[in-house]
């Protein structure tokens, strides 16, 4: 089980949305401008970002197309 | 597949695109996330982000954001907590945003910020800031003299990691910053090994380097006492 200091945070959205941009940037160091040369993300990206010390943020970036698996009726047409 | 991916969510970080051309189907994938989160996670926060906000002409972007946040609140369930802000890369409302989703998870935040105002008002500093000091977001703050401009914070996030970025460019190590002139006096510098501090006075009295750094120094010990933060 996670610690009671690990927090588990989902990204989110639409293939294209600017989810790995702006993760790069808050977390990463990027410069806005470098993050044009990212590609998209397949599936999820995990990161494990420490803060503060003692806070653990597992950060799960999900590739837009991933948000499909919230979709129950489109899980059942592709088993 | 499912499962594994809402399961124990502490939070959910949803990004809209402003500029999509498929409004409905954005949606209803939104929904049916929403939908996911809720059912394995029902404790989970949500920030919705509207993102690339800088794409919008600058004198209708907040009905832009006002007329996307009511519908996104509309297809949300009353159970979520759901928070919506605007974002771009290209300017500080992305520290804004990370600043207030870091914040909800930092435990202590009270203890904390009450050692901050104590801190603030036995110094005489008009505010004082806490940073975390590889991202540079926001984690606390103590105003005791009110500032006018409401964007302050994530304005100095965004500008001190563009300065730390150009430190490293020429292979320098940022250490901290001070900005002074007759009036005023800003001391940004590190407070413990992941935060920094960010003094400011506008106290002829208390414009001085040295005093300002022995306070940080005080401040330092006693939150090392206090075991609140690494």
């Amino acid at each position: 089980m996670a610690s009671p200091m690990t927090k588990k945070v989902l990204l989110m959205g639409r293939s294209g949305s600017g989810k790995t941009s702006m993760r790069s940037i808050i977390f990463a160091d990027y410069m806005a401008r470098d993050t044009m040369r990212l590609s998209p993300t397949i599936d999820v990206e995990y990161s494990h970002v420490r803060f503060l010390g003692n806070l653990h943020l597992h950060l799960w970036d999900c590739g837009g197309q991933v948000c499909t698996y919230a979709d129950r009726k489109a899980s059942r047409a592709t088993p | 597949m499912r499962d594994h991916i809402f399961r124990s969510v502490e939070l959910l970080i949803y990004v809209f695109d402003i500029e999509s051309e498929e409004q409905g189907s954005d949606f209803s994938q939104f929904a049916d996330v929403i939908e996911a989160v809720e059912q394995h996670s029902p404790d989970a926060r949500v920030y919705v982000l509207v993102h690339k906000m800088d794409l919008v002409k600058e004198d209708v972007r907040k009905a832009v954001f006002c007329e996307k946040e009511a519908s996104i609140l509309s297809q949300a369930s009353d159970h979520l907590r759901i928070q919506c802000f605007r974002t771009s890369i290209w300017d500080e409302t992305l520290y804004r945003a990370w600043s207030h989703i870091v914040y909800s998870l930092v435990p202590n935040t009270a203890l904390l910020e009450s050692h901050l105002n104590e801190y603030c008002t036995i110094c005489g500093a008009d505010e004082v800031v806490l940073f975390e000091s590889t991202t540079f977001l926001v984690i606390a703050h103590a105003t005791c003299i009110p500032h006018s401009d409401t964007h302050r914070f994530e304005k100095i996030s965004n500008i001190i990691k563009q300065f730390k970025l150009s430190c490293r460019k020429v292979q320098a190590h940022f250490e901290g910053m001070l900005v002074q002139h007759h009036q005023l006096i800003a001391l940004f510098e590190n407070l413990t090994r992941s935060t920094a501090i960010m003094f400011i006075s506008s106290n002829p009295d208390l414009m001085h380097t040295a005093l300002i750094s022995s306070n940080v120094a005080q401040f330092r010990a006693q939150l090392k006492i206090c075991g609140l933060i690494g």
